[in-house]
C-alpha cells in the first residue's frame, strides 16, 4: 500500500533512488530548504519593496509564493496514484 | 459595545453551524469522530487550514514580530511552508488511504497495527495527550483575554473563558467532526478576510506603512539581526510538528477522497502567506504607533530591560517582561484605527483564530475512546452508542477541566508547555515517518523514541524553570552546550527542537535494528512487494 517499487536487478534495496522524477525532487526540495536560509538578506532593510517591505521580509513572501510552484510540481509530477487503487 | 456585541453575534453563528446545521447525520461513532470520511476539497483546505491556526498565530505572531521584527515570517511562515505541505504531501495522504483501507481513527490504532504492540500504544497516547492538553487550557485563556480586550474590559476575563468554552463545547459535543469541521471552515475564511482588511485599515489610519518604515529606518527590527542564524536554521524543525498532531492527523482522515489533498498541498503556502504577512507586518509596525499610550509602555518596558536588564533583579525583569507582553498588540491597533463596528468584525476574526482548541478537544476525545476505552474492550462490552457517548461526556470534562485549570493556573506555566509542545511533536515525527516509510522498525524502537522525547522535553523545562535568564551556562571544552537563553534554552547553540528529533530518529533506527520486526504478514500488508500485488489482483 505504501510503496510499491519496480526492482532494478541487483539494485532492489535502493530502487526508488534510481527513478530520475525521484532524484530530481529530492534535489529540488533540499535546495528549498538550503534557500530558506537566506544568509545574504541578514543585516539589511532596504530596499523597502512598494515602499514598505524591507527586502528580507520580501524575499520570504516570494519563497512562499514559490512553496506553491513547488507543490504544484509534486502534485503534478509525482502524486502517489498508487495509494488511491482502494478508493470506491 | 459594540465590538463585544458583534463577537457574541459571531459566537451564535458558530454555534448554530456547529449545533444546529448538522444534527441531521447519522450518529455512528465514524461520523461523529470523523465525519463519515465526507469532507470536500473546499471544506478541507479550509478546516485542515483552520485546525492548525491558534491563538498564537495571530495574536502570538504579531506580539513576536513586535519584539523581533520581520524574522517572524522567515522562522514560522515561509518554513512552514515547505514543511506542513511536504507533510501532508508524503505522509497525509499515506495515513489517508491506511485509514480507509483498515478503518483507523487515531494514529496510536495505526502504530498499534503497524508494530503489532498494545501498552506501547497507551504509552504513546499519554505522550500525545499530555503534550496536547496545555494547548486546549491556552486557548481557552486566550478566549478570555481576548474578549476581555475587544470588550473594552465589560467582559471579565473568567466570563470571556467561561463563554470561549462553554461555546466550543457546544459545538465540538453536538456536531463532532463534522460541525467542528464546517466551523472551522467558517473560521478560516473569516480570519482570511480578516488580514486583508486588518492591513487596508490599520495601514491608512497609521498614515501608510512606507512612512512607518521610513521612520524605522536604521532598526534592527527590519533586518534580522535579533536573530541567530544557527536559531534561525533549528526553528525549520518546528513545522515537524504540525505533521504529528493528532488533531492534524485525525484531520487527514476526513477527506472524502486522497484527490483532495492536491488542492490542498498546493494553496496551503497561500493560506499561511494570507495569515502571517498581514500579522507580521502590523506587529513590526506596531512600533511607530506613537499615539497608542499602551503600545508606547511596552516598548518603553523594552529599552529598560535592554539597558539596565544585567543591574536588575529577577523580579524587576520579570516585571519589565510582563509590560512588555505583545500578544494585544492587534487588539490594541484595531482598538485605535477601527472604526467600531469594524473593530467587532475583526475582532471576530481573532476570535475565530483564539477558539482553534475545538479541533484538538475532539482530537483527545477521539484517542480517548479509540484507544483506551474501545481498546481495552468497552465498545465490545457496550456497543458503538455507548462509544460515542463516551466521546461526548469526555469532551464536557475536558472543557470544564481546561476552564478550572485557565482560572486557576499562571499563563506563564502553560506558554511554557506550548513552547515545548511543539518541540516534543517534532520529535515524534521520525515515528510516523518510521511507521510508512520503513520496514526495519519495530515498536521497541518507537517506545525508545516516545520515552526519549518525553524525559527530553521534561528535563529542557525543568532546566528553563529552575534557571531563570541570564543564569549559569553548561560548557564543555568551551563548547556552550546548555545555555539558558532569554527566550528558552539552547543546545549547542541550537533550539533544542533540532536536537532532540535527531537524537529520537537515531534511537528509533539504532533501537530497531537491534530489536525484531513485526511479522512476516503485517509488514507485507504495509509494504506490498509486487508479487503480493499481484496476487492481490
Amino acid at each position: 500500500l505504501v510503496d510499491v517499487r519496480k526492482p532494478v536487478p541487483g539494485k532492489q534495496r535502493f530502487a526508488l533512488w534510481y527513478d530520475a522524477n525521484v532524484r530530481l525532487f529530492v534535489l529540488l526540495i533540499a535546495i528549498a530548504y538550503v534557500l530558506h536560509q537566506d544568509w545574504w538578506f541578514w543585516h539589511t532593510a532596504t530596499p523597502l519593496v512598494l515602499g514598505f517591505i524591507p527586502v528580507g521580509l520580501f524575499y520570504h513572501v516570494i519563497y512562499t509564493v514559490a512553496m506553491v510552484g513547488l507543490m504544484w510540481l509534486l502534485v503534478r509530477r509525482a502524486w502517489p496514484s498508487h495509494l488511491e487503487r482502494d478508493e470506491p | 459595545v459594540i465590538p463585544a456585541a458583534v463577537v457574541f453575534v459571531y459566537l451564535g453563528i458558530i454555534l448554530y453551524i456547529g449545533i444546529f446545521a448538522f444534527r441531521s447525520a447519522s450518529r455512528g461513532a465514524e461520523d461523529y469522530f470523523l465525519a463519515g470520511r465526507s469532507l470536500g476539497p473546499f471544506v478541507f483546505l479550509l478546516s485542515l487550514f483552520g485546525t492548525n491556526m491558534t491563538a498564537f498565530t495571530i495574536l502570538g505572531s504579531s506580539g513576536h514580530a513586535f519584539h523581533n521584527g520581520i524574522v517572524t515570517f522567515g522562522l514560522m511562515a515561509s518554513a512552514s511552508a515547505l514543511v506542513i505541505p511536504l507533510g501532508l504531501f508524503f505522509l497525509g495522504t499515506r495515513v489517508w488511504a491506511l485509514g480507509k483501507r483498515y478503518g483507523f481513527m487515531t494514529p496510536v490504532q495505526l502504530f498499534r497495527d503497524r508494530w503489532e504492540c498494545g501498552h506501547i500504544g497507551t504509552c504513546i497516547f499519554a505522550v500525545q495527550a499530555a503534550l496536547l492538553v496545555p494547548y486546549i487550557v491556552i486557548g481557552v485563556m486566550g478566549g478570555g483575554r481576548a474578549l476581555n480586550a475587544i470588550s473594552g474590559g465589560m467582559v471579565p476575563y473568567w466570563l470571556g473563558g467561561a463563554v470561549v468554552a462553554l461555546v466550543v463545547m457546544s459545538y465540538v459535543f453536538f456536531g463532532g467532526m463534522r460541525g467542528t469541521a464546517w466551523v472551522n471552515t467558517f473560521q478560516a475564511t473569516l480570519f482570511l478576510l480578516f488580514g486583508a482588511a486588518a492591513i487596508g485599515i490599520i495601514g491608512t489610519g497609521m498614515g501608510g506603512f512606507g512612512s512607518a518604515m521610513q521612520a524605522m529606518a536604521g532598526s534592527p527590527l527590519l533586518t534580522r539581526e535579533r536573530i541567530p542564524p544557527l536559531y534561525f536554521l533549528s526553528y525549520t524543525f518546528i513545522p515537524l510538528s504540525s505533521l504529528t498532531f493528532p488533531h492534524m492527523l485525525i484531520f487527514c482522515l476526513t477527506a472524502k477522497r486522497m484527490a483532495h489533498f492536491r488542492r490542498t498541498v498546493v494553496l496551503y503556502p497561500l493560506c499561511l502567506l494570507a495569515i502571517w504577512f498581514p500579522c507580521v507586518l502590523l506587529g513590526v509596525a506596531a512600533n511607530q504607533a506613537k499615539d497608542v499610550p499602551a503600545i508606547q509602555a511596552k516598548i518603553e518596558a523594552r529599552t529598560t530591560l535592554a539597558r539596565q536588564g544585567p543591574n536588575l533583579s529577577p523580579a524587576e525583569r520579570d516585571a519589565l517582561r510582563q509590560k512588555m507582553g505583545a500578544d494585544d498588540v492587534v487588539l490594541l491597533l484595531l482598538d485605535r484605527y477601527a472604526p467600531l463596528w469594524l473593530a467587532g468584525m475583526l475582532g471576530a476574526g481573532i476570535m475565530a483564530a483564539v477558539m482553534a482548541s475545538d479541533s484538538q478537544i475532539l482530537a483527545l476525545s477521539t484517542m480517548f475512546t479509540e484507544d483506551v476505552f474501545t481498546f481495552y474492550g468497552g465498545k465490545e462490552r457496550f456497543g458503538e452508542q455507548v462509544q460515542v457517548h463516551t466521546g461526548r461526556a469526555f469532551v464536557i470534562v475536558l472543557a470544564v477541566v481546561a476552564y478550572l485549570v485557565a482560572l486557576k493556573m499562571p499563563a506563564s506555566i502553560f506558554e511554557l508547555a506550548v513552547q515545548y509542545g511543539f518541540t516534543g511533536y517534532a520529535a515524534l515525527s521520525p515515528l510516523l515517518v518510521a511507521a510508512l516509510f520503513w520496514r526495519g522498525s519495530t515498536k521497541w524502537g518507537a517506545l525508545a523514541s516516545t520515552v526519549w522525547a518525553s524525559v527530553a522535553i521534561a528535563s529542557i523545562a525543568l532546566f528553563q524553570w529552575a534557571l531563570p535568564h541570564p543564569a549559569a551556562v553548561i560548557s564543555i571544552g568551551g563548547w556552550n552546550l546548555l545555555e539558558r537563553t532569554p527566550g528558552g534554552t539552547s543546545v549547542l547553540g541550537f533550539m533544542p527542537v533540532l536536537p532532540v528529533t535527531v537524537i529520537s530518529a537515531v534511537l528509533m533506527v539504532i533501537v530497531s535494528q537491534l530489536t525484531s520486526r513485526p511479522s512476516r504478514q503485517t509488514i507485507e500488508r504495509y509494504f506490498p512487494t509486487e508479487q503480493t500485488t499481484a496476487a492481490l489482483r
